[in-house]
């Protein structure tokens, strides 16, 4: 228990300051070490509690809350919420001034646009952990493709398109054909 | 606050590593009130969805076994996917069209995705390259 709430303490602390560009590039991260190293959550639970923190509403990657509470109670999930938020917020407070001062000339520039490829790639490898570990079924890929789309094409709001899928969810199993 | 100095402050907030939220918080709350406003603000931006977050995951768990539910999330998980696909070929629509970009790009994914190195491995490997080949790039374009 404590050797975990350890590891948790440790790990978000590391996620938050390796985060370039935002909570979603740790994803893998995230589901290498927790689902493949450690065995605390399964693939699916991981794709599930994502899912979750995405319909809810708040701030992005409190998937990671729900892990920190499923290894170790709320505690885990206290430890895990502390330790994600305390290291980046500490580097913004104590970068902002230098950054407000800076932003404006050519090595800041260059050095966020050197940024882009990075946070796109570790973006690009969350995506492709998740659609492995989810899409298993013919009908399960169709919505991931169709939701692509309309996210691609039109900026939607993932709320809606999350209770859009609960109900078709609801839908399958109540009419007992059980597509998903 | 306008349009113009939230987009300012939402690209200050991308620019740190960490949740980008929070980092606006931060730096709006320590423009405003110190250090004292950037925990207040933190804090605000946090409980209440920390609190509907621990419930909501006390729920899944308690009925994760459920065959209805597993319907539900059967349908609910492709979509968190497909949200993931969508908003990521928005940003590659987004990446400098240039080969290097590119470059930094692929090796990032294979890295992560296909080899699986840890994170910390992936961005020692992946920054200085990145860097290089952004300042070299600008080099050029100075010289030219």
């Amino acid at each position: 228990m404590t050797l975990n709430l350890f590891r948790l303490f440790w790990h978000s602390a590391l996620w938050s300051i390796l985060s370039v560009g935002g909570m979603s590039v740790t994803l893998s991260d995230i589901f290498r070490y927790t689902v493949d190293d450690m065995h605390w959550i399964t693939s699916a639970q991981f794709v599930a509690y994502f899912a979750i923190s995405q319909a809810l509403p708040g701030p992005n990657g409190m998937a990671l809350i729900l892990i920190g509470q499923k290894v170790a109670g709320l505690p885990g999930a206290l430890v895990t919420l502390v330790s994600k938020l305390v290291p980046s917020s500490l580097m913004a407070y104590a970068g902002a001034s230098w950054y407000e001062s800076n932003q404006k000339t050519a090595y800041v520039k260059t050095a966020a646009a050197g940024l882009i490829p990075i946070t796109v790639g570790l973006t690009l490898a969350s995506s492709f952990v998740l659609t492995v570990a989810v899409d298993t079924k013919i009908s399960r890929i169709i919505l991931s493709v169709i939701t692509a789309w309309v996210v691609y094409r039109y900026k939607s709001n993932p709320i809606w398109l999350i209770l859009g899928a609960g109900v078709l969810g609801a839908i399958s199993t109540a009419t007992g054909i059980n597509i998903f | 606050m306008d349009d113009a100095s939230f987009t300012e402050l939402l690209t200050l907030g991308q620019f740190f590593p960490g949740p980008n939220i929070a980092n606006v918080g931060v730096i709006y709350g320590r423009r405003t009130n110190g250090f004292a406003g950037a925990c207040l603000s933190v804090t605000g931006l946090y409980l209440f969805p920390t609190i509907i977050t621990i419930i909501a995951g006390l729920l899944i768990d308690r009925w994760w076994g459920n065959a209805h539910v597993q319907q539900i999330f059967g349908a609910v998980m492709p979509v968190a996917s497909g949200l993931m696909l969508g908003t990521v070929s928005r940003l590659i629509k987004g990446v400098p069209k240039a080969f290097g970009a590119f470059l930094v790009l692929v090796v990032t994914f294979i890295l992560m995705a296909i080899v699986k190195l840890p994170l910390w491995i992936v961005l020692l490997i992946c920054l200085p390259l990145t860097m290089a080949n952004s300042f070299g790039s600008a080099r050029l374009r100075r010289d030219a």
